[in-house]
């Protein structure tokens, strides 16, 4: 009992544990400005994360990476779908999209920059367009592998082309339209940092670049610390939600 | 007690009105493939229970399809009330063999059931939980209304995807292999849930039409048989089946009416002499239409 207790509570957090006492005991002992010790960035975190640039960095990126993940989750499913239920839709954009899909998203940035300059636009468009493929894809997948017998029924009760649609094909592509979605919160969250980088005024990139210039090496730890920490919660929340709302996805 | 087991002039025999007629009805999936169907001609009354058998892989799901409205066939026609089918009618509902790919699993129960009608705008929101709760009722799951599909056994799925189809009113239900994926228990019990409908419906509603492979379920629930042969199918006879009702699993299925039917049945799709071997009457192939 105490035994399972203990592997199972207290071995996962032994190497975390045991890197921060060697990250410390290294960072105090060492003449390089680079590695400053464990508690420096956790001084950094007190002092700028609560709640100075929190308010002024993290939300306006929080901002930017939901919009953009809205924006390019919707078109993705909506494209994705249309792709998905029709044949003819799927050999006119085939080529095209598998070309666009094989775009790296930060080789877009240029573009978008003389697109959009060096706004929120740019900033929103990017992210959407990481978004936009992972999901599109994943969605015209689950639209075509709907159950012909699942089409069949909805028609035999008089439903018209767009009722089967959105009444039986986007429901029953659901699983792998989240399977897309949850593929896209990293790649959402790589570029808003990426996007910030450039002729920023705030975010968390800025930060970044900002405390790397700066030397203030702690700061620019601080600002990693915070990004894993953002992008562990934000997929914890949506493997909570998908498994509550997608129990029924293993009878498909 | 006067079933007769040579090809039957069945237009003498039941005098209601032809609801479906089925003619010259063919299909080829592709121009360099094979015929499935060549030349299917036969008619349903109204009020009637129609199995239709033939072996497996002979182009009965094909068929039902076409008789239903999703499938365009190659030639010939299939008319409702003289008019020709070309897209899926009102009056007709199909309930699939397979019930885990044909019910939707992220709707409760009460909502797949629900499902044909939500479009129905002639229907008040009480009219239409009404429908559903009666169709549930029918088939026995009430009590069962805020499960999910997933959490049903298979025969009650299967209950599940004939109450959506009752709760529909068709004039004609049809089924496809419809306890084809359940176990021997389960089916007896589905079987008599579906006369037991049957029985309590409005007349205009008992018109079934069946589809199966399993001869003892057709001679059980049927009051007219059509047997089809190997592909590309055709009629290969019609029989009447004239045992008492109500129909009863012990009692039916061991009545002598019951078994010669059945006898015949196998002798017309060519099951027995492949036992007989060489000894076997070989003249049993007819094809009776």
């Amino acid at each position: 009992m105490m035994r399972s207790a203990l592997t199972t509570r207290v071995l996962p957090w032994v190497a975390p544990l045991l890197l921060l006492v060697v990250w410390e005991y290294a960072g105090r002992h060492t003449t390089s400005i680079y590695l400053p010790p464990a508690s420096d960035v956790a001084k950094a975190l007190r002092e700028d994360w609560m709640w100075e640039h929190t308010t002024r960095d993290l939300l306006p990126s929080l901002k930017r990476f939901a919009l953009g993940y809205l924006a390019g989750s919707a078109l993705g499913i909506l494209v994705g779908l249309a792709i998905g239920s029709s044949r003819r839709v799927a050999q006119y954009t085939g080529p095209t999209l598998e070309f666009l899909r094989a775009l790296p998203a930060v080789a877009v940035m240029p573009v978008a920059i003389l697109l959009f300059g060096l706004g929120d636009g740019m900033r929103i468009s990017i992210i959407a367009f990481g978004v936009l493929f992972p999901v599109l894809v994943n969605t015209a997948a689950g639209a075509r592998s709907c159950r012909q017998e699942r089409i069949d029924v909805a028609e035999m009760f008089g439903l018209s082309r767009l009722q089967v649609i959105r009444r039986v094909i986007l429901p029953s592509a659901v699983p792998m339209i989240s399977a897309g979605l949850r593929v896209g919160l990293p790649i959402a969250l790589i570029m808003m940092v990426v996007s910030e980088l450039v002729g920023g005024k705030n975010g968390i990139g800025f930060y970044l670049t900002q405390a790397q210039s700066l030397f203030d090496i702690a700061g620019m730890f601080s600002a990693l610390v915070i990004l894993g920490v953002l992008g562990n919660l934000i997929n914890w929340l949506y493997v909570r939600v998908e498994t509550q709302q997608l129990h029924w996805g293993a009878h498909l | 007690m006067t079933t007769s087991l040579e090809p039957t002039q069945v237009e003498d025999r039941v005098p209601a009105r032809t609801i479906l007629d089925v003619s010259e009805l063919r299909k080829r999936y592709a121009p360099d493939r094979p015929l499935v169907c060549d030349g299917l001609t036969f008619q349903v009354r109204e009020g009637e229970f129609v199995a239709i058998i033939g072996p497996s892989g002979c182009g009965k799901s094909t068929l039902l399809r076409m008789m239903s409205g999703i499938l365009k066939p190659t030639s010939g026609t299939v008319s409702l009330h003289g008019r020709t089918i070309s897209k899926p009618p009102p009056e007709m509902a199909l309930v699939f063999q397979d019930y885990t790919r044909s019910l939707y699993p992220w709707l409760t129960v009460e909502r797949n059931v629900r499902f044909p009608l939500a479009k129905d705008k002639s229907l008040s929101k009480a009219e239409k939980a009404e429908r559903v709760a009666r169709a549930l009722d029918n088939v026995g799951l009430t009590g069962f209304e805020s499960y999910h599909p997933g959490a049903l056994s298979g025969g009650m799925q299967q209950r599940v995807s004939i109450a959506r189809a009752l709760a529909f009113q068709p004039q004609i239900l049809l089924l496809d292999e419809p306890f084809a994926s359940v176990d021997a228990l389960t089916k007896e019990g589905l079987e008599d849930t579906l006369l037991d409908v049957r029985d309590r419906m409005q007349d205009a509603g008992k018109t079934m039409l069946m589809v199966t492979h399993d001869i003892d379920e057709a001679i059980y629930l049927a009051d007219r048989i059509v047997v089809l042969s190997k592909p590309p199918c055709m009629v290969a006879e019609e029989l009447v089946i004239d045992l008492p009702k109500p129909r009863n699993q012990i009692e039916t299925r061991s009545h002598p009416e019951f078994l010669r039917i059945r006898a015949h049945i196998h002798d017309v799709m060519g099951l027995t002499d492949q036992r007989r071997g060489a000894g076997g009457s070989p003249a049993t192939h007819g094809k009776g239409h």
